[in-house]
């Protein structure tokens, strides 16, 4: 049940609805994982910075 | 024997291990995952009769408020595990899990406001469930203010661990909302065993959708995990070997 | 003999009253917070009684939250600060049981005077005499219910700096299902209908608040005070 290509992006007259739902909530899924990197990041650094200053 | 794999699961080297080795695959296959439901949900699967296609919103709320309880859920247990086992993993996993829960709720909510405006004519209603909701917001704020301003690590570890246990009472609430009460918010449309009420092809993506949010989940959980640990163990001689 | 929990309970309660007694004005002060804030919503609302009508429910159920976060202050505070409070936990006693006789009395010292005296600031909100009845028992439970609930995020925030601030935000989340189901009973007093449907809601909430919340605060104590 393909529609066209257009169809697709009006979401039959919801697309403001539908696209920013799906931005927003993708977007945090994005954030979560960067987040959560910079942390582990942040953290291995801070370790090798407290193994230096007491070998 | 069975005590011998419970020990490993306390053991922060071996857990950071794992989560080292494990993130990627998890990470990897949710992608894909999500690819492939998006696919599904947003292109094959039809318009809804009466939602005609706002209800493809569902592809992304319904995994978000799903996983934002099921993460508190996971926190509390986690959080009463090291209270009665006294084992600091499981306060490292209850950490970590926080923020995770606080942002899918955000979406939950945010994704739930969207969908509610063209369904209801309003972005937000003071009902039983969109209010619980809330509540689940806050006391995931609560939880990450209590650990930031407890100076001692163990101590914030149990005074968060109570705090998270107290609010899993709100879990059932939210779940149980809209049979409880009369409720703008619809009833579920999928039940565990049983013929589903939407049509086969607009279920199936709803369902791999959730399986990629679990695995995503899992995935970010598991880097937290590793930032907690590192934290945590201060100076334990593993650090040095698992950062060379 | 080891003093069974009953009668140390009663004796922590005693205690508890005979010193407030002695500060009155740290009795008062909760008090007097609620009723300013009553009046202050008329002041920068409009006067007509009609729409005061309206919001009476929410600031009567806010002004009592406010006031009961400023009370949960005093619950553990000079307790914790001249060491009683882990004389307490050292005891052999039932913290359990200590925890839930202090809660009761700060709830008669606090809350019990607040929802008695709301009638005045009810009043001037707009709120009809007949439905003052039903305003003062509401409040009277959802006081109590915050109080057992306040107990516990008292007892976590011991051990943390700015607890005040703190005590606010861990109280806010676990207190909302008390302001709305109170908000609606005294919306229906007001409008002139049957308030039993919250009634039994707060009554259930106050019960559960009962059995559980002392043994929470008990925990949340003991971790402070480590």
């Amino acid at each position: 049940m393909s529609r066209g290509l257009d169809d697709f992006f009006a979401m039959s007259g919801y697309a403001f609805y539908v696209w920013w739902s799906f931005g927003v909530g993708f977007g945090i899924v994005i954030l979560n994982v960067l987040l959560a990197r910079a942390a582990l990041r942040r953290a291995e650094r801070d370790a090798r910075r407290r193994l230096e200053m007491n070998p | 024997m069975a005590w011998a794999w419970f020990h490993r699961f306390a053991s922060p080297p071996w857990i950071y291990g794992f989560a080292q080795r494990w993130a990627p695959w998890f990470g990897g296959s949710a992608a894909l995952l999500m690819l492939v439901a998006l696919f599904g949900g947003l292109w094959l699967a039809p318009p809804d009769y009466q939602q005609k296609d706002a209800f493809r919103i569902v592809y992304i709320h319904a995994p978000s408020a799903t996983f934002s309880l099921a993460v508190y859920t996971a926190m509390a247990i986690a959080a009463a595990v090291g209270l009665i086992w006294r084992m600091k993993v499981a306060h490292a996993v209850a950490a970590a899990c926080a923020p995770i829960g606080a942002w899918l709720t955000v979406a939950t909510l945010v994704t739930g406001s969207l969908w509610g405006k063209p369904m209801w004519g309003t972005y937000w209603a003071w009902d039983p469930r969109l209010t619980s909701e809330l509540i689940l917001l806050f006391l995931y704020f609560a939880y990450m203010a209590l650990r930031a301003a407890i100076e001692d690590p163990a101590k914030a570890d149990k005074a968060s661990a109570v705090l998270a246990v107290v609010g899993v009472v709100n879990v059932p609430i939210i779940r149980y909302s809209v049979t409880w009460w009369n409720s703008l918010h619809q009833k579920a449309t999928t039940k565990l065993l049983g013929d589903p009420d939407m049509d086969g092809s607009m279920v199936w993506p709803l369902l791999l959708m959730l399986l990629a949010f679990a695995l995503y989940i899992a995935a970010v959980l598991l880097v937290r995990l590793r930032a907690e640990l590192l934290r945590r163990e201060r100076n334990a001689s593993w650090i040095r070997e698992v950062l060379g | 003999m080891r003093t069974p929990a009953l009668t140390a309970a009663r004796l922590v309660a005693g205690r508890d009253l005979r010193l407030a007694f002695r500060k009155p004005s740290q009795l008062l002060q909760p008090l007097m917070f609620f009723m300013i804030v009553a009046t202050l919503f008329p002041l920068t609302l409009s006067p007509e009684m009609s729409r005061l009508r309206d919001v009476a429910p929410g600031v009567l159920w806010i002004g009592a939250l406010l006031s009961s976060l400023l009370a949960l202050e005093f619950l553990f505070r000079d307790d914790a600060v001249d060491g009683t409070l882990e004389q307490f936990a050292l005891s052999g006693q039932s913290l359990t049981w200590m925890l839930f006789a202090k809660t009761c009395t700060h709830w008669l010292l606090a809350g019990l005077p607040l929802a008695l005296s709301a009638p005045v600031a009810a009043l001037a909100l707009g709120v009809p005499a007949a439905a003052l009845g039903s305003v003062v028992a509401a409040l009277a439970l959802g006081s109590l219910a915050l109080s057992l609930v306040g107990a516990i995020c008292a007892g976590l925030t011991l051990g943390a700096r700015r607890g005040g601030v703190l005590l606010s935000l861990l109280t806010l989340p676990l207190a909302v299902p008390v302001l709305v189901f109170g908000a609606d009973a005294t919306r229906l007093a007001i409008a002139g209908e049957s308030v039993l449907p919250p009634m039994y809601m707060l009554s259930a909430i106050v019960v559960l608040g009962m059995t559980l919340a002392p043994l929470a605060a008990a925990a949340a104590v003991r971790i402070g005070l480590e």
